[in-house]
């Protein structure tokens, strides 16, 4: 069973831009994590509706996410090809694949995330990663990391809720 | 639960949030591309089954909609507009998640639409997002984050929409 500790804090209003988005970030990052806490990992596996969504595949979409926008766009490293029969396949969680990899590597991917994003320029600008040929700012990568990341956190929170009745922040 | 049978239209209109805008604007495209995603959640359901509850918590579809324009109003409109506060309900702090007759929903949309506008007209009016918000109820705050905190709030609540939304009929998609 997982255990996730809340530690998170809420974003200091002091921050400049790229600092604030990083730690709206973080929050949420980390929001995805408490909602997998005290889990065993039939429940972390369990899909509620049609779609392959699972608290645990969350996680791991995540770090896929994460690899191609800050790693990928934003730092230039190639993009990891995803397969071609299938493109949502990082949603499904291998049997060797544990909870604690899994959150350990989510973690380890948004450390180097965060530093991707500290060096370079907001304004600058990179090919998208989901569509070659379209430029987008290091800004609007960011601010979509933020949106996307919350979206899932939001999913998760509704799945976790249908597995054990817990909602909260 | 509400009885209205007539199916709600929310035609698709988003786009591609645009590229090159400065901060402000890159914040207020992605929150009005959320806030329309949400709504898009709505579109071809009834009334009961936009009332449908399927959660231990009073969530619906129509639900997250009306609470959605108590944090407009609240972040945008008291926080950074000085407006006066909306007030709660002494007996029940959260009973915008509750849905009553009253609580068609072509107005509940309407209200949400009305009140993103004024929001995004004083997100453009709070001068620079670094300065601290005017309003006495949070003069910790800058705007910069209250517009973020705006656009993590929506899209969290747009996931919310997502797996209700599946669960109701079974569409997904952005």
């Amino acid at each position: 069973m997982l255990q996730v500790p809340d530690t998170r804090h809420g974003p200091s209003p002091d921050l400049d831009e790229r600092e604030t988005l990083i730690a709206f970030l973080d929050y949420n990052r980390e929001t995805v994590l408490t909602k997998l806490d005290g889990l065993p990992r039939e429940a972390l596996l369990q899909r509620v509706a049609s779609s392959r969504t699972t608290l645990l595949g969350i996680v791991k979409h995540l770090i896929h996410v994460e690899e191609r926008w800050f790693v990928a766009a934003i730092g230039g490293a190639p993009m990891r090809a995803r397969n071609p029969d299938d493109r949502d396949a990082e949603w499904l969680v291998d049997e060797d694949e544990t909870a604690a990899d899994l959150a350990t590597r989510y973690r380890v991917m948004w450390a180097r995330s965060n530093e991707i994003a500290r060096a370079a320029s907001l304004d600058e600008h990179r090919r998208r990663a989901d569509r070659p040929g379209t430029d987008l700012t290091v800004r609007w990568i960011l601010v979509h990391m933020l949106e996307e990341t919350a979206r899932h956190a939001g999913h998760a929170d509704i799945l976790r809720e249908l597995i054990d009745g817990p909602t909260g922040d | 639960m509400l009885l209205v049978t007539d199916r709600l239209i929310i035609p698709d209109t988003r786009g591609d949030t645009p590229a090159d805008r400065d901060e402000r604007e890159t914040l207020i495209a992605f929150l009005d591309l959320y806030r329309e995603t949400v709504l898009v959640k709505l579109d071809g359901l009834d009334g009961e089954q936009l009332s449908r509850r399927l959660l231990p918590s009073r969530t619906t579809l129509l639900g997250i909609v009306k609470h959605l324009v108590l944090v407009e109003r609240w972040w945008l409109s008291t926080v950074i507009g000085g407006e006066p506060e909306t007030p709660d309900d002494p007996d029940d702090p959260d009973a915008e998640w509750l849905i009553t007759a009253a609580d068609s929903p072509e107005p509940v949309v309407a209200d949400y639409r009305a009140a993103c506008a004024h929001s995004n007209e004083l997100a453009r009016a709070a001068g620079p997002l670094d300065a601290r918000v005017p309003g006495p109820h949070r003069p910790d705050r800058t705007v910069r984050w209250v517009l973020i905190h705006m656009l993590g709030e929506t899209a969290r609540h747009a996931g919310h929409a997502d797996i209700l939304r599946e669960l109701i009929d079974g569409r997904t998609g952005d």
